[in-house]
């Protein structure tokens, strides 16, 4: 086993590289532009509080979504709790959500006081299906909390529409869906809002961050107290449910920068998940890569593989393995929630079998800004050794 | 002088690093391509704070809200939490951000500090009560033994929120382990700042691991059995950097407060209308984050005239902490005499990076205009 594995790390470092390789976009904005503009910040003297660069960041995330509100947060995390306390009906205990999502979700879901409900999910999206919500359940419904999947995204318009019908409001996670485009809008300008992060792993590099996106002024307003101790523009304390969740000027440099840069970005990717693509005949027999939809105008930012139902099995070993030799591959979001807090969910007798399917067959493969296009030929070899050693019990 | 009038006095400290100080750390990110999820940068500050501080754990975070909520998350059980009813508003916001009731002790009389008796009567009184957390507010710090005590006697846990009291020290020692965790802020109005920015302080090791693990998904150490709720506190690698930079001149900072505050003493006539706000004493030492007049009732009504005239004259006075702490809940606030009659008496002048020997002989001059011109 020792042997094997260092022969893949030999391997590894010679035909792929020493660095360590990740599924984290880590883009790297260039430092002059970073620079030029925090001196915004030092000629006015102001680093924090909704300084310039906040404003004049939130002015273009409005314009790029076409969206009427933006505001920016500390996090996506913290944007994410806003969100949902400052949208879900109050008297109800429920919020819906998908459970092969991002592993906090509904962490964030408790932290705003409601009891997280899962849902199936549609096996040609990955994302939340409404046709499986439990009936009996709608009337304590307080949220729909839509997440827009890694790879191709939801249909925002008709989760909307049904959310309407049933007179629950609806917040879309569009944290994996920055750039789509949609036939009835771009994302951005969906739900009651919507909320994006601007971590260092994702589309627009703002090492830490998060925003929010809506149409609704009256929420706008509510947002910005929550973000601020709740202080309204008088200086008076409104609600005793709030926190500090501002962004400072500093991350703001950082993610104008990334984004000034973002067609960059978008090639890059676009040019890594071409290759991968291309290549994806070298292993067409253990997985396949899963599609964007080239219509809605993805990023491309995410490699996800779907394994043949023959070689499910060897995935947990196969992430192991590249993980130890430096290639930080992961499991499609793991563990499934509804998998994870027992204890602390909403329901006992959930039948989510899409989910619990896909939570087998699906990993990720590296990515990001720091790959480099001829690192994908070496990867995919590499990777197709590895699983046929793991399923003839090599390793 | 003439200059004063166009140049805006602000209250907070503003020891930002400088634009050179800066660009450092942004081409140490590019270089190494780390930029959060407790990177090097992160580790080496949490590594300095500890050894400044004399503290086994550090935890760098977001910001200092957020760490309070993350240690109250981690310490508090169920409950109450108690507090004084007078703070700048986070610490009450953390107490309902983990869903727990706030409820009220007094202050002292013409300081932020808790009343002993107060807060020992709602210790007896009040079984649902099973956390403290008392502000050190001001660059002040609360009669630390005494609160040990009552603590103890009562089974309550206790935590420091020391936002405001960063570097300042009881009988020779920094605090950071008089309560089970501290919490101090790098805002930019801190001694210290990362723009925005804290950490939280604590000398047991399976609470650091509960912290930690509340603080991120990322970096999660241990093997925690509680269902806990996670959170997101993560410092980015700028701020961490930033922190460094900032504590490196902290000596600096601290003594160019001190000169402004013994200037303000020198230069400020009260004449029984307000007292100066003294931090310090033979236990404490003090950092000199703030200089607050506190007016006397006989003048207090004339404080939002004071803050007008100050602002008219480009001085950001400001009346800290003016606000109405009913939101939080619901008792009576006539049971809380000494913080109602703080919060409408107390005033903050300028100190901190900007702030210059000729600002405080300008500031000082209007002030004291501003009092001889009252006619009582
Ligand atoms: C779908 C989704 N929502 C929300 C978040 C939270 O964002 P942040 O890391 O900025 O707190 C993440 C982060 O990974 C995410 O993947
Ligand atoms: C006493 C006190 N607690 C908490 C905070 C919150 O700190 P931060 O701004 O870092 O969230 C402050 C900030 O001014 C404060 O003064």
């Amino acid at each position: 086993m020792v042997d094997i594995s260092n022969s893949y790390l030999i391997e590894k470092n010679k035909y792929i590289g020493s660095e360590t390789l990740s599924t984290s976009s880590l883009y790297s904005p260039d430092s002059t532009t970073v620079l030029n503009y925090i001196k915004t910040s030092y000629y006015h003297k102001q680093f924090t509080n909704r300084g310039p660069l906040v404003e004049e960041l939130e002015e273009k995330l409005l314009n790029f979504h076409k969206a009427r509100y933006c505001i920016t947060f500390c996090s996506g995390f913290w944007a994410l709790v806003a969100a949902i306390k400052n949208v879900a009906l109050k008297d109800r205990k429920y919020v819906l959500m998908p459970s092969l999502t991002y592993r906090r979700l509904d962490d964030a879901v408790l932290w705003a006081g409601f009891t997280p409900l899962y849902c199936d999910i549609d096996p040609i999206n990955l994302g939340l299906d409404i046709n499986s919500i439990d009936q009996k359940y709608l009337t304590n419904i307080s949220l729909i909390l839509a997440v827009h999947p890694m790879v191709d995204c939801l249909n925002a318009y008709s989760i909307s529409k049904f959310a309407l019908s049933v007179s629950i409001p609806v917040v879309f996670d569009s944290v994996e869906s920055v750039n789509e485009k949609l036939p009835e809008g771009k994302v951005g300008n969906f739900g009651n809002c919507e909320i994006f992060s601007l971590h260092a792993s994702k589309l627009i590099n703002g090492l830490e961050g998060g925003y929010i996106t809506t149409n609704d002024y009256n929420l706008y307003n509510e947002l910005k107290e929550f973000q601020n101790f709740s202080l309204n523009s008088k200086g008076e304390l409104t609600q005793k449910y709030s926190m500090n969740a501002k962004l400072n000027e500093g991350h703001a440099a950082f993610a104008l920068a990334s984004f000034d840069e973002l067609d960059l970005l978008l090639r890059h990717n676009y040019s890594i998940y071409n290759e991968y693509l291309c290549l994806e005949k070298l292993v067409c027999d253990k997985f396949r890569i899963r599609r964007y939809n080239n219509n809605m105008s993805p990023s491309y930012m995410i490699i996800v593989a779907e394994l043949d139902k023959k070689y499910i099995d060897c995935r947990d070993k196969l992430i192991m393995t590249l993980n130890s030799i430096n290639i930080l591959s992961r499991i499609y979001y793991f563990p499934p929630l509804h998998k994870k807090r027992e204890s602390m969910i909403g329901t006992k007798d959930l039948k989510l079998t899409i989910t619990d399917l896909y939570s087998k067959k699906l990993f990720l493969l590296p990515s990001g800004w720091p790959i480099q296009k001829d690192q994908i030929y070496p990867i995919m070899n590499l990777i197709n050794k590895i699983i046929d050693d793991i399923y003839l019990k090599k390793c | 002088m003439l200059d004063n009038i166009s140049k805006v006095l602000p209250v907070g400290q503003l020891y930002v690093p400088s634009f050179e100080d800066f660009k450092d750390v942004v081409d140490h990110l590019s270089k190494n391509n780390y930029y959060t999820n407790h990177g090097p940068l992160l580790k080496s500050l949490e590594k300095e704070l500890s050894s400044y501080l004399g503290v086994k754990y550090v935890l760098g975070v977001t910001n200092a809200t957020i760490g309070l909520i993350i240690a109250l998350e981690a310490l508090h059980e169920e409950g109450s939490v108690l507090t004084p009813r007078f703070s700048f508003p986070a610490t009450m916001n953390a107490i309902c951000m983990i869903g727990a009731n706030v409820c009220y002790c007094d202050t002292l009389q013409d300081s932020p500090n808790a009343c002993l008796e107060s807060l020992e009567d709602k210790l007896i009184n009040d079984n649902s009560i099973k956390t403290i957390l008392l502000p050190n507010l001001w660059s002040t710090l609360n009669q630390i033994e005494h609160i040990k005590f009552l603590a103890k006697k009562y089974c309550a846990t206790l935590i420091y929120d020391s936002s405001q009291a960063f570097s300042c020290s009881y009988e020779g020692e920094k605090i950071s382990i008089n309560g089970s965790a501290e919490v101090f802020s790098f805002h930019a109005t801190k001694l210290i700042t990362s723009l925005e920015g804290g950490c939280i302080t604590t000398n047991n090791s399976s609470l650091y691991e509960k912290l930690t693990h509340i603080r991120s998904s990322y970096g999660a150490v241990g093997n925690v059995l509680k269902p806990l709720r996670i959170g997101s506190g993560r410092m980015s690698e700028l701020q961490a950097g930033l922190c460094l930079k900032s504590l490196s001149y902290i000596k600096r900072s601290i003594e160019q407060n001190r000169k402004i505050f013994n200037l303000y003493k020198e230069l400020l006539k009260p004449k029984n209308k307000y007292k100066i706000f003294e931090p310090g004493s033979r236990k404490i030492e003090s950092s000199y984050q703030y200089v607050v007049l506190i007016l006397d009732q006989a003048v207090n009504q004339v404080r939002g005239k004071l803050t007008v005239h100050l602002n008219n004259n480009n001085i950001f006075a400001k009346a800290y902490f003016n606000y109405d702490f009913s939101v939080f809940n619901d008792e009576n606030p006539m049971d809380f005499p000494n913080s109602i009659k703080l919060s409408k008496s107390c005033i903050c002048l300028p100190i901190g990076e900007r702030i210059t020997p000729e600002d405080v002989i300008y500031i000082s001059k209007i002030v004291n205009d501003f009092f001889d011109s009252l006619d009582f």
